[in-house]
């Protein structure tokens, strides 16, 4: 009768089981989502799902909200205001352009690239596409872009850090205002679900990343103006 | 042959040997499935071999009858 009791109930886990699995498929089942990374976790597939129905599972939420604590490192380098991959740099018109693109599992919290005092907070709405959105590739590749411009006066001298969702999404926090004073690594915002982050640089900085690599906010050194120390 | 279902009031070992080693290989090559990138005819394989190796390990340790 033990070993009856002991089968049944090992036998019904494995019912319960390959239930779950059924039910979640093709993404994973409850049981074993645990044990997989981000990525297979919670798959493009199954996020881009739930943007379209504007509900999400609150493991995933948890783990996109994460804002850890991060250390910027020591020199004068401008650090990555982003977590994410270096899809462009090029410059335009004076301004060196470092575009940052943010895969849904990447920290969205931006950091401040440099210390300095923020000059200007600048919303750009649904109407910019008709203007500046035709000159700019990382702007013409998103629906429906809305975007928030960071202005920071620095010793490097004037820099601006982009926010850039589309308008699927389009929420950005900022959480500066006009005439703080920022530390280099300090939060400065966030945006909720995929992005872009562009930062302005002056055109004599020296970047010290390359298209393809990754880089994380606050941390990773991405320029240095030459003869400021 | 009925007592390899049932036997002693209780599933068969060698049934209820059989019905577990094949849910769990199931949930783990969906695992590897998802961790890994092997295509599906190699995971198909994979998953196909190690269900006969284990179905005759399954045999041979233990009985059928017990």
């Amino acid at each position: 009768m033990v070993a009856l009791g002991i089968q049944i109930v090992l036998l019904l886990i494995l019912v319960i089981a390959l239930v779950s699995w059924a039910i979640s498929f093709p993404y994973p089942s409850l049981l074993i989502r645990r044990w997989l990374p981000p990525k297979a976790r919670w798959p493009e597939a199954q996020i881009r799902g739930w943007l379209a129905d504007r509900k999400f599972h609150r493991s995933f939420l948890g783990y996109f909200y994460r804002d850890p604590e991060r250390t910027p490192p020591d020199g004068p380098s401008i650090v990555s205001p982003a977590d994410g991959l270096i899809t462009g740099a090029s410059v335009n018109q004076n301004v060196l352009y470092l575009v940052i693109a943010l895969s849904f599992w990447d920290m969205h919290v931006q950091r401040s690239p440099a210390a300095g005092r923020v000059v200007k907070v600048e919303s750009k709405g649904d109407g910019f596409m008709d203007g500046e959105g035709r000159e700019f590739a990382f702007l013409r590749e998103k629906y429906c872009p809305v975007q928030q411009r960071l202005v920071m006066d620095t010793r490097f001298g004037t820099i601006a850090v982009r926010l850039i969702t589309s308008i699927a999404a389009r929420r950005i926090e900022t959480w500066v205002e006009e005439g703080d004073a920022v530390d280099r690594g300090q939060r400065i915002g966030r945006i909720l679900l995929g992005s872009t982050v562009v930062l302005e640089l002056p055109p004599l900085a020296q970047l010290s990343v390359r298209v393809g690599d990754r880089v994380r906010a606050g941390e990773t050194p991405v320029a240095c103006i030459m003869g400021l120390s | 042959m009925s007592k390899l279902f049932w036997t002693s009031g209780h599933f068969g070992w060698t049934f209820f040997a059989f019905v577990v080693f094949t849910a769990l290989g199931f949930i783990v090559i969906d695992l590897l499935w998802r961790l890994t990138n092997m295509g599906i005819r190699k995971i198909t394989l994979m998953a196909l071999t190690g269900w006969v190796a284990g179905i005759i390990l399954i045999l041979l340790v233990i009985p059928s009858g017990h």
